[in-house]
C-alpha cells in the first residue's frame, strides 16, 4: 500500500466514496476550485473511525482551517446529519446545528447531505434531476414500466445506470461518469453542491490563496 | 545492541511487580519540557518525528525504574553521553574531570540545558499507586553526609553532584547522589536514610541499538536458561533465522558470550549472526528476564525484514502477556504500526504520537477506533 499523503491542504472534504470523490473532483475542476485536498472515508459505517483518526493526524490543527462532509441521506436526510454529528462530536471537532451551516471552530465545519435541501436520496437522485426532460429518460421509463418496477430497490442509481447504458464509452459508475464530462454540471439540479463546495473552498484564510478559485 | 538492566549486579534488587504503569508525567528533561502521557497499555508504540521526544521518554522510563539509584547518573541509557568517559580513559594523558561530567552527561539530561531546572518523572502504576523520580544539580563543597551503606558519616569534599529523590508507597522515599569525589573517580550512594537494599519496584531493561556487553547478553541468558524458558527463546529466534538449532552462553572465547547452532560445523557468536538475530535475541530474551516489568526497545523494527515483523510483534505479544511484561517502543516506520496492529489487534496495541513544538510537548494517544479507522484508510500518524 502506497504511504499515507498526510494533511497537505488547509481544506479538507471528506466523501463517501470513489464515486462521490470523482464526481466532486470534476466538479471543482469545472468551478475552477483548487486548494481543498479530497478523501474518502469509504462508507457511512466508516466515518466515525475515518474523522477520529484525521483529527488525530500530525498536521490536522496546524494545518486545517475548514472541512466538508458530504454523504447520502439514503431513506432519511434527518438521521443522516445527525449521524455525522455524532461522529464530529466523537472526534473532538465543531458541530453545525443544520446542514450546509458553518459550525464555527478550528476548523470550521460543514456537512451536505445528498442530495439536499432535507430530501431523501442520494448523488444519484441530483443526476437524475439534471437528465430529467432528455429523451432518454422518457425511455428509461417506458423501460421501467415493461420490467417490473418495484423489483427495483435503487430507482434513482437505476436510472443512472440506464442512462450511461446509452452514452457512448458508458461507464456504470457514476463518478468516473463525472470524470468522462457525461453530466451537465451546470444544472441547477447541483446548485447545493455548487453553494457548498464554494463556500467551503472560498473560506480558508491560509495566504498564497489556497482554498480559492484559480484565475 | 546493549540490553541495559537496572538489575546489574551492583544494582538494589528489582522486585517482580503485577500490574503496570497507567500514566506518566516527564518534566524538564531533555527536550521533554512538560509531557503528559495517559491511557498506556500493555503494549504502548510510540510514533513522532525526530527529536519529538521518542528516545527521551524511554531514558526517563529507565530513570524512573532506577527508582533512585544513582549510578544511572554515569551510564547508558540515562547519561546518554556516557561514552566520552570510555573514550578519556583511552585517550592518553586524559582524565575524567568533573568538568567531563557536567558538560557531557549531566547538562545535557536537563531541558535546555539548563541546570537550575529539576527533572521530574511521576507515573502512576497500577499495583503501586503513585511513583516519582525528582533529580537535581547542586554545586556543593566541604558538605557532611551521612553515607548509610558505608555504616556512618563522612565529609567529602564535593563537587558538581546530581541529587535523587525518589518516592513510592513501598519504598518510601528514597535519596542518592552521584558525583565525582577528590581523585576524580564517580561515585554513587545512597544518602539520609537511604538503604540500598530496598528492592525496586519493578525489574526494566532497555534494548537499545549499541552493542555492549556481551557478559550483560549471557548473564541474561544464563538467568533465563535457569528459569527453563531457553526454548522459548530459540523458538521466537527462529522466526529470524529457522536454521537457529540451539543457542547457549559460554566462555570458550575467554569471555562470556552467547553462540547460536545454526547448523554450521562450529557455534557462531550472537554478534556475527546479524544485527537482526541480536536484537531480536536481546528483545526475547529481555522480555522473559524482565519478569513483571517494563522493557522498553527504540527503533523497533530495525534490523528486521518487512517479512519477519509481524511475527516479531506476535511473539512480543505473547511473551508480554505470559511474563506480565508492559513494552515501550518507538518507530518511524508505518509499516510497523501496521505489522503491529495486524498482530496485536486494536485491543492490544495502543499507539502514541509524540509531537515537539514551540507550545510545547504532546501526546496523541489513539483510541482503538482512531487507530483502527486511520489504518484502514491509510491516514498518516507518524
Amino acid at each position: 500500500m502506497p504511504r499515507p499523503d498526510g494533511i497537505t491542504l488547509p481544506v479538507q472534504l471528506v466523501v463517501e466514496g470513489n464515486d462521490q470523490r470523482n464526481f466532486l473532483g470534476k466538479f471543482m475542476e469545472r468551478m475552477s476550485l483548487t486548494g481543498v485536498q479530497i478523501q474518502n472515508f469509504g462508507g457511512v459505517t466508516e466515518l466515525r473511525a475515518f474523522l477520529a483518526a484525521l483529527a488525530n493526524e500530525p498536521e490536522f490543527d496546524d494545518v486545517v482551517e475548514r472541512l466538508g462532509i458530504v454523504r447520502d441521506a439514503e431513506t432519511n436526510a434527518e438521521g443522516a446529519f445527525e449521524s455525522v454529528q455524532h461522529s464530529l462530536r466523537n472526534a473532538g471537532l465543531p458541530i453545525p446545528e443544520r446542514p450546509e451551516e458553518f459550525a464555527k471552530g478550528q476548523p470550521a465545519v460543514s456537512v451536505l447531505i445528498l442530495p439536499g435541501g432535507g430530501r431523501a436520496g442520494m448523488l444519484e437522485t441530483l443526476v437524475c434531476e439534471s437528465f430529467a426532460g432528455d429523451p432518454v429518460d422518457d425511455c428509461i421509463d417506458e423501460f421501467f414500466e415493461c420490467i417490473d418496477k418495484g423489483s427495483i430497490r435503487n430507482p434513482d442509481k437505476a436510472r443512472v445506470f440506464a442512462y450511461l447504458t446509452t452514452t457512448s464509452g458508458p461507464h456504470h459508475s457514476v463518478g468516473v461518469a463525472a470524470q468522462q464530462g457525461q453530466w451537465d454540471l451546470d444544472h441547477p439540479a447541483f446548485d447545493a453542491v455548487r453553494r457548498f463546495l464554494d463556500e467551503l473552498a472560498s473560506g480558508a484564510q491560509t495566504a498564497g490563496t489556497l482554498g480559492a478559485r484559480s484565475k | 545492541m546493549a540490553v541495559t538492566e537496572v538489575t546489574a549486579p551492583d544494582a538494589p534488587v528489582a522486585q517482580q511487580a503485577s500490574g503496570m504503569l497507567e500514566s506518566v508525567r516527564i518534566r524538564n528533561f531533555r527536550g521533554l519540557k512538560d509531557l503528559q502521557i495517559k491511557g498506556l497499555g500493555r503494549i504502548n508504540l510510540f510514533a513522532g518525528r525526530n527529536n519529538s521526544g521518542k528516545t527521551a521518554l524511554l531514558e526517563a522510563l529507565s530513570l524512573l525504574a532506577g527508582a533512585g539509584w544513582p549510578n544511572l547518573a554515569f551510564h547508558r541509557p540515562v547519561a546518554r553521553g556516557a561514552d566520552v568517559l570510555a573514550e578519556v580513559e583511552n585517550t592518553p594523558g586524559s582524565e575524567v574531570s568533573a568538568v567531563t561530567i557536567r558538560e557531557s552527561l549531566w547538562k545535557p539530561m536537563f531541558h535546555g540545558f539548563d541546570l537550575r531546572g529539576r527533572i521530574a518523572v511521576e507515573a502512576q502504576h497500577s499495583k503501586l499507586g503513585n511513583l516519582s523520580l525528582f533529580v537535581e544539580f547542586a554545586r556543593k563543597k566541604n558538605v557532611e553526609i551521612t553515607i548509610g551503606n558505608l555504616g556512618g558519616k563522612s565529609v567529602a569534599q564535593l563537587q558538581d553532584t546530581l541529587g535523587f529523590v525518589y518516592t513510592s508507597g513501598e519504598t518510601g522515599r528514597v535519596t542518592s547522589q552521584a558525583f565525582l569525589d577528590d581523585k576524580s573517580q564517580p561515585q554513587a550512594v545512597y544518602t539520609g536514610d537511604s538503604d540500598a537494599d530496598f528492592n525496586l519496584p519493578f525489574p526494566s531493561a532497555h534494548v537499545s541499538t549499541r552493542g555492549l556487553g556481551h557478559l550483560q547478553d549471557a548473564r541474561s541468558l544464563g538467568e533465563v536458561r535457569r528459569r527453563k524458558q531457553g526454548d522459548r527463546v530459540l523458538g521466537a529466534l527462529r522466526i529470524i533465522d529457522p536454521r537457529l538449532e540451539s543457542i547457549e552462553e559460554n566462555t570458550s572465547s575467554g569471555v562470556p558470550m552467547i553462540w547460536g547452532d545454526i547448523g554450521f560445523d562450529e557455534l557462531v557468536p550472537l554478534s556475527a549472526m546479524g544485527e537482526g538475530m541480536a536484537r531480536a535475541a536481546r528483545l526475547f530474551i529481555a522480555l522473559i528476564h524482565i519478569k513483571g516489568g517494563i522493557v522498553m526497545v527504540d527503533e523497533i523494527e530495525n534490523g528486521f525484514h518487512h517479512s519477519v515483523v509481524p511475527k516479531v510483534w506476535e511473539a512480543i505479544d505473547e511473551m508480554s502477556q505470559e511474563f506480565g511484561v508492559q513494552v515501550f517502543a518507538t518507530t518511524h516506520s508505518y509499516e510497523c504500526v501496521e505489522s503491529a496492529y495486524e498482530a496485536l489487534g486494536e485491543k492490544g496495541l495502543v499507539l502514541h504520537r509524540l509531537e515537539s513544538k514551540e507550545a510545547g510537548n504532546r501526546c496523541v494517544t489513539y483510541t482503538s477506533e482512531a487507530l483502527r479507522g486511520a489504518l484502514r484508510h491509510n491516514l498518516e500518524v507518524r
